[in-house]
């Protein structure tokens, strides 16, 4: 048997996208309004006489991104949002493709395809905010928070790489590999619980931060940068596999708090 | 072929087992009744067949493949219509786009004749249907796929009294040749003229696995006066006489078969199963 078939795989894609748009379109309507609502009160545009300044764009810019890395953290653990209730559960698990057709569409259903709903209902929230500061200051208006956001380089993650030079030129490496790995763990999370994964995933590496602090192992490895990336990247691996193996025993009826 | 090779389940989180070492076939072309009692595991069955569930021990092959797997080549030739279903929140076109392409032997004709034999419009609004309606519009969906395999869970609950006899002509005229058709069921009345194969479950065992026309030729459905009970083996009251089933003589013409008495007697443990 094939396992992974790309005609079949972007047939499972376009039906995932069919059968959420509602979801997007909400993800994408709270974050319009969630977006609009941070820039028109926190630029002031409506509370103050001054005009909006650089550094107000700037903060507004930090806020977007970090809401934004919250969400790209925390969307995994949607993986199996889709299937909420038996009917929508037997929708997807009855699809005629492989398991890990589905489980790849789910992982860019919520990484993807979420990340770009925030990112469209930023746009448009960042482009009501200009309109609007254009008519209250329209010689002095600043401009568009996504501009600040690229011209700033928050996605660069620069501002990490001070810790790590020894090892690398450019910290960004490790911070991405920490990305997937964070992505990977919520991954995992999203799969094994039923019920409020993200919290309780989040919970756990909390828990999970709170151990390694106290212990020396941290330390010990931070020298060794080469050692803590493939850490890191196994355990990103171990974490998806571990996923997709539990997707694929997923049952439509389950008592439990967990899909084990 | 449905082979159900010694298979035990429980529900994860349960301690009660459901079946223990259940085994039993399901030959190619047939409609088959599967019936018994409430909490008997009809519905878990359809499940466990489609892979929906996964045996704790045992395996179930859908044409040599264990369903558990569920692969593609095995999720294309089965369809399950649960007892409850509610459409995704899309018009029937996307719907139909969205799924037809899975199915290499799906007939828009067939779901245009499904349709018109429900009394449904060929363009439905999803939003303004009932559920019933909804669920018409997913068994002719499930009938126009045109998989070898159909299960269909309570088909006839949810509809109003025109439509289960509409749903048995849906299902004479549409189902394709080859295809084997399972109905769980407990509503024997509506689907007794349309079941050529009777499964009966009775604490999580097979009590009966027969065909129609086995039981025809080994029992008589009849009704008959308090003078004349002799030799029967069951019999229940009815506004007709009293219903009864006796040993066929082979002098006998063959009966109808009376499904319901039929089931109360064997889950009775009044017939030789």
């Amino acid at each position: 048997m094939k396992t992974f078939n790309i005609h079949r795989f972007g047939k499972v894609l376009k039906w995932t996208i069919y059968y959420n748009k509602s979801t997007l379109t909400k993800i994408t309507l709270g974050f319009f309004i969630a977006f609009l609502a941070i820039y028109l009160l926190g630029t002031n545009l409506f509370f103050s006489s001054s005009i909006s300044s650089p550094d107000r764009l700037n903060s507004a810019a930090g806020v977007t991104f970090g809401i934004f890395l919250v969400f790209l953290f925390l969307t995994p653990s949607w993986i199996l949002s889709n299937m909420k209730n038996r009917k929508s559960s037997l929708d997807y698990l009855m699809l005629p493709a492989t398991n890990l057709e589905k489980f790849l569409a789910r992982i860019i259903m919520v990484t993807v395809f979420y990340a770009l709903c925030v990112v469209v209902a930023q746009i448009a929230a960042d482009l009501i905010q200009w309109i609007v500061s254009m008519f209250r200051y329209p010689v002095s208006q600043t401009g568009l928070i996504s501009t600040d956001i690229l011209e700033n380089h928050y996605i660069s993650f620069d501002w990490y790489a001070g810790g790590f030079k020894s090892c690398y030129e450019r910290g960004s490496i490790l911070v991405l590999i920490w990305m997937i790995w964070m992505h990977s763990v919520y991954t995992l999370g999203g799969t094994v619980f039923r019920k409020c994964a993200w919290i309780v995933t989040s919970f756990l590496l909390l828990v999970l931060g709170i151990i390694v602090a106290w212990s020396d192992f941290e330390i010990a490895l931070m020298d060794e940068g080469v050692i803590i990336t493939l850490m890191f990247l196994v355990f990103a691996g171990l974490n998806y596999f571990l996923s997709y193996k539990i997707f694929s025993r997923i049952q439509l009826i389950n008592n439990r708090w967990v899909n084990l | 072929m449905i082979e159900i090779n010694h298979i035990s389940f429980k529900y994860p989180g349960s301690k009660h087992p459901v079946f223990e070492d259940l085994s039993f076939s399901l030959e190619s072309n047939h409609i088959y009744g599967l019936l018994g009692k409430n909490g008997m595991g009809k519905s878990t069955l359809l499940y466990l067949i489609s892979g929906l569930l996964r045996p704790e021990s045992g395996e179930i092959l859908i044409d040599g493949i264990p369903s558990k797997d569920r692969q593609p080549v095995t999720l294309r030739d089965i369809f399950i219509v649960p007892e409850e279903y509610d459409m995704p929140p899309v018009t029937l076109r996307e719907f139909i786009e969205m799924n037809e392409s899975f199915y290499p032997h799906f007939n828009i004709d067939v779901l245009r004749n499904c349709l018109r034999d429900f009394e449904l419009p060929e363009e439905p609004s999803l939003k303004e249907l009932s559920m019933g309606q909804k669920k018409k519009i997913y068994m002719s969906f499930a009938l126009a796929s045109g998989t070898r395999y159909l299960l269909m869970d309570e088909p006839t609950n949810g509809l109003d009294i025109p439509s289960k006899s509409l749903f048995r002509k849906v299902v004479t005229r549409n189902l394709t040749e080859d295809s084997t058709l399972i109905i769980s069921t407990h509503q024997v009345h509506d689907l007794e003229s349309l079941l050529d194969h009777i499964i009966i479950l009775d604490n999580s065992q097979i009590l009966v696995n027969s065909s129609v026309a086995d039981i025809t030729s080994k029992y008589t459905f009849t009704f008959r006066g308090a003078q004349e009970m002799d030799n029967v083996l069951y019999a229940e009251p009815s506004f007709q006489g009293n219903a009864t089933i006796s040993l066929r003589k082979p002098e006998e013409e063959e009966t109808t078969l009376n499904l319901e008495l039929f089931f109360n007697a064997a889950t009775k443990g009044k017939l030789d199963y």
